[in-house]
């Protein structure tokens, strides 16, 4: 695997989010590393803070109790946190694009499809409306949408969800981002067209050239889209490395939960196992490894000491105190 | 959309027929003998029963409906008592005026309430969100009637920039104009606020943002037509709220319209003039509804295109 | 260490009272009003041995005279101490807004509860006359009502209780309507709970937060309306001291006296203020969906 230069460095990022109930520290330290033309898959919980992490990079916290409380991320190795909103305005949709988790909701009722993604062009462009409208066409029948003629045309009410997700995809890739993230973007959509659009994104990430920050709950598709892997719990990166080596060398108890709830094909289970417990309460957070009370291995150690990373070996990292040598 | 407009028509009908009955009957609730009531404490036996037969109610109570509805159907709405000239003269007299003054009025405080509104929302729980509604919710509790004397003294009687009473130039319909709509501005300025809040946490307006479109853009194109398809519905309510109001704000400037028409009819005991008011009042307020639910549907792509 | 953390959350718990309570205790200008509120109830009860003047104490040497010491808020056009007349005008308003409304929120409620309960024909029918009473805006409705019954304050209670009925009654109907397909309700009707108990054990206190928020809001409309309706001279007659009567008097001096209009509207615009404020307080504190 060739090893090319980061194109997004997260680095010791907390995120914090102030409630009347007190303070949430939903992303409390956590480094990333996005290699250009690669597709790293965040993997966690929901509550694992991966997706205020997508928002971070964003810049989407505004109209939330949300703020980055300390740490840089880096594009193309300038730090984006240290930008004017008119800044990072500029970059959002234009180097970074988003797609969400729900197709359904996440275009305008009230605004033809077209129009969507006209605006999108505008906004970064200096495009007329007829070349704009051209665009959105051409960038439309690259998703595979059928009618884009009349398509463009419609308004989302009259497009299925799997359509409406194609749309979305194209919104966010029709300026060509550097960066495209995807924030489970087929978790709403059903199994056949999970598929089709894990499959129309690898398609168009070859095309565009775009690498792809892909948050999901669901291991599956990583080993079928991902260069690398980072794994959550708790607001930290708990594991980290290459889809191979989180697969076969699995080093941290969290990951292998992961793993084992995973149904396998052609092997019969009396029971599918799950991780006992739940993801703690931000309020009453351990004291020590967060992952301590729902482990099979905690030890003593592990509730009172939380462990920092170990390395494995060739990036792969992992913060459990059994892979102390 | 053809369809849901006829639906709607078809549906006010049911609606038209029961107030039309209401308002028949209206002047048949009147406790002890409307008759005697309608003469006057004063007038004789035989008085009375002149007036009985100009009532006509001395017939069948089905025929007087008959009578009373192919009369509506024909534009007669009986004679004054007061006057005694017909009751559509004296209405179409003032028609106009009140007409001029609650659209003046619900024009202004829809443009009002809604900017109001917008400020205050996108601004929320910030120094622009607090007076925003510190001024709605004053505007919500002031009496018209007090807010227009508090006018007339100042803009009428102390700077003399405008009329005290009358209807005679568009000078006369500001001060009024202004008193009938506070209220209604609040309102809608209350509404809409809410409207937008809720609106700001819809994932479209993320998407938006995640396009990196600016925030003004955000808010006038993205949110502002959403908040806009429940804000049209509350208008159309408080557009009830006005025809009321009129009545209170036309007295105190002594203002030529059917609202002061109204007090002084109820004052002289004028059931003619009150049963043809009160019927009046309430068909508009029917059709400004059917109005806001055919807007209501221009709004919404879903019912528009269907 | 799990053990602790599982008790920790139990503590945690909040029934509905407790945590509306601690969020009503946030909301300071809500609070501030309902003490103005509470301040005026005692009034209205000792505002008749505390005013320094009678109602109709004629003073034919002090007429429309300005605020002054011996007159906080001026004199009327009898001599009469407007300071003295507002206060003891607070019991009028007051039990007004207070009966009007509680008689529209239970004939409102019952209805609801009914037609939403049994649905069907008598669903139907309620809905109907809510929709008539709808198309009538409200203070056109108070005026035919009054126009029937004759003016008076009597009247404005029972015109201001009309039109506000069919506001309680869609309210609760909806929340019955929403109530009625919950398993709690299910499992009520199937150990037999009589309809009457499943009415007001179990449907009705879903509805009792909207309820409260409808009626502390309608008690400062019912207000501004009845003023509005003796201000045109349908409801209290001189020399009652109603402050709608009292600004419907001042208007006659207001070029030379301007203190017999701006008091009494102050009045009444305080007291509306307040019983919005509280109602706007209240309706935050209960709404599920303000977590923050």
């Amino acid at each position: 695997m060739e090893t090319g230069k980061n194109i997004l460095e997260i680095k010791n990022l907390h995120t914090y989010f102030f409630t009347d109930s007190g303070v949430v520290k939903s992303v409390d330290g956590v480094d990333i590393e996005l290699r250009e033309g690669t597709t790293l898959g965040i993997v966690g919980e929901s509550g694992s803070g991966k997706s205020v992490t997508a928002l971070s990079v964003m810049g989407l916290l505004m109209g939330t109790t949300g703020k980055i409380v300390e740490g840089e991320i880096l594009l193309d190795g300038q730090d984006i946190t240290k930008l004017s909103d008119e800044e990072r305005r500029k970059i959002r949709g234009n180097k970074i694009s988003m797609i969400f988790q729900e197709p359904m909701t996440s275009l305008n009722p009230v605004m033809k499809i077209g129009d969507q993604i006209v605006e999108a062009i505008r906004m970064h462009q200096d495009k007329s409306k007829e070349e704009a409208r051209k665009m959105t066409i051409e960038i439309l029948k690259k998703t595979g949408l059928p009618r884009v003629e009349r398509l463009v045309d419609e308004y989302p009410f009259q497009l299925s969800g799997g359509q409406r997700q194609r749309v979305m995809i194209a919104m966010a890739l029709v300026c060509n981002p550097r960066i495209l993230i995807a924030d489970e973007p087929t978790t709403a959509l059903d199994v056949t067209i999970q598929a089709q659009i894990i499959d129309l994104m690898n398609h168009l990430q070859k095309e565009i050239g775009t690498s792809i920050l892909f948050i999901t709950h669901d291991l599956g598709v990583v080993a079928e889209t991902c260069d690398d892997v980072v794994v959550m719990y708790c607001g930290r990166v708990v594991e980290k490395g290459n889809v191979y080596d989180i697969f076969d060398h699995t080093a941290h108890p969290y990951t292998e939960g992961l793993l084992n709830s995973i149904p396998k094909l052609g092997e019969h289970v009396e029971e599918l196992d799950s991780i006992p417990g739940n993801v703690p309460n931000p309020k009453y957070m351990p004291k020590g490894c967060k992952f301590a009370p729902r482990c099979p291995y905690a030890t003593e150690r592990c509730q009172e000491e939380e462990p920092g990373f170990f390395d494995l070996g060739n990036g792969h990292l992992s913060r459990c105190w059994r892979c102390e040598k | 959309m053809l369809k849901y407009v006829i639906k709607r028509i078809i549906g006010v009908i049911p609606t038209l027929i029961i107030v039309v009955t209401f308002v028949f009957f209206f002047v048949r609730m009147i406790p002890g003998d409307p008759a005697r009531l309608v003469a006057g404490p004063q007038a004789t036996q035989e008085d009375v029963e002149v007036v009985r037969e100009e009532l006509g109610l001395n017939q069948p109570i089905t025929t007087q409906y008959v009578k009373y509805v192919t009369g509506l159907l024909h534009g007669d709405l009986g004679d004054s008592l007061r006057t005694k000239r017909p009751v559509a003269l004296e209405v179409s007299l003032r028609y106009m005026n009140t007409v001029k003054l609650t659209v003046f009025s619900l024009v202004w405080s829809v443009i009002v309430g809604v900017l109001l509104g917008v400020w205050s929302g996108r601004h929320r729980s910030k120094w622009q969100d607090y007076t925003g509604m510190t001024i709605a919710i004053s505007g919500i509790s002031m009496p018209s009637f007090w807010i227009g004397f508090l006018l007339i003294m100042l803009f009428a009687v102390k700077l003399n920039w405008f009329p005290t009473t009358g209807a005679d130039s568009w000078k006369s319909f500001i001060l009024p104009g202004i008193a009938l709509g506070t209220s209604i501005a609040a309102i809608i300025a209350r509404f809409t606020r809410s409207s937008i809040i809720e609106v700001m946490k819809e994932d479209y307006i993320r998407t938006a943002r995640a396009k990196g479109i600016r925030e003004n853009t955000v808010i006038w194109k993205h949110a502002f037509r959403n908040a806009m398809i429940s804000v049209v519905t509350v208008v159309g309510l408080q557009f009830g709220f006005l025809l009321g109001g009129s009545v209170v704000t036309e007295t105190v400037f002594a203002f030529p319209g059917l609202g002061s028409l109204l007090v002084e009819s109820v004052n002289y005991r004028d059931y003619n003039a009150i049963q043809s008011l009160i019927l009046i009042f309430s068909l508009h307020f029917i059709v400004i509804n059917l109005v806001v639910d055919i807007l209501y549907a221009l709004l919404n792509p879903e019912i528009k295109l269907s | 260490m799990a053990k602790e953390k599982v008790l920790n959350e139990r503590t945690d718990i909040n029934t509905p009272f407790k945590d509306f309570v601690r969020k009503f205790k946030k909301q300071k200008t809500a609070l501030v009003a309902m003490c103005f509120i509470i301040f005026l109830v005692i009034l209205s009860f000792i505002s008749y041995q505390i005013a320094p003047y009678g109602i109709n104490e004629y003073d034919y040497m002090a007429i429309l005279q300005g605020p002054s010491a011996a007159h906080w808020f001026g004199t009327d056009e009898f001599g009469r101490d407007l300071f003295s007349r507002i206060i003891c005008g607070t019991r009028i308003s007051l039990s007004v807004g207070l009966f009007s409304v509680s008689i529209a929120a239970i004939c409102g409620t019952i209805l609801g509860l009914l037609g939403g309960y049994y649905g069907g024909l008598l669903d139907s029918a309620i809905m109907r006359v809510c929709d008539v009473l709808f198309a009538f805006p409200g203070i056109i409705l108070a005026i035919a009502i009054i126009a029937i019954l004759g003016s008076g304050m009597t009247n404005v209670v029972i015109a201001v209780a009309v039109f506000s009925t069919p506001t309680f009654a869609r309210l609760v109907r909806s929340t019955t309507l929403a109530t009625k397909g919950n398993v709690f309700v299910q499992a009520a009707r199937n150990i037999g709970a009589s309809d009457a108990r499943i009415l007001f054990r179990h449907i009705l206190p879903s509805a009792v937060p909207n309820i409260i928020v409808q009626y502390t809001m309608s008690i400062g409309t019912s207000i501004l309306t009845a003023s509005s309706l003796s201000f045109l001279g349908m409801g209290a007659q001189p020399p009652t001291p109603e402050w709608g009567l009292l600004l419907s008097n001042g208007r006659t001096y207001m070029m030379t006296s301007w203190h017999t209009t701006l008091f009494p509207g102050l009045a009444i615009f305080l007291t509306v203020l307040a019983f919005n404020l509280l109602g706007d307080g209240l309706r935050d504190a209960l709404d599920p969906k303000l977590t923050d």
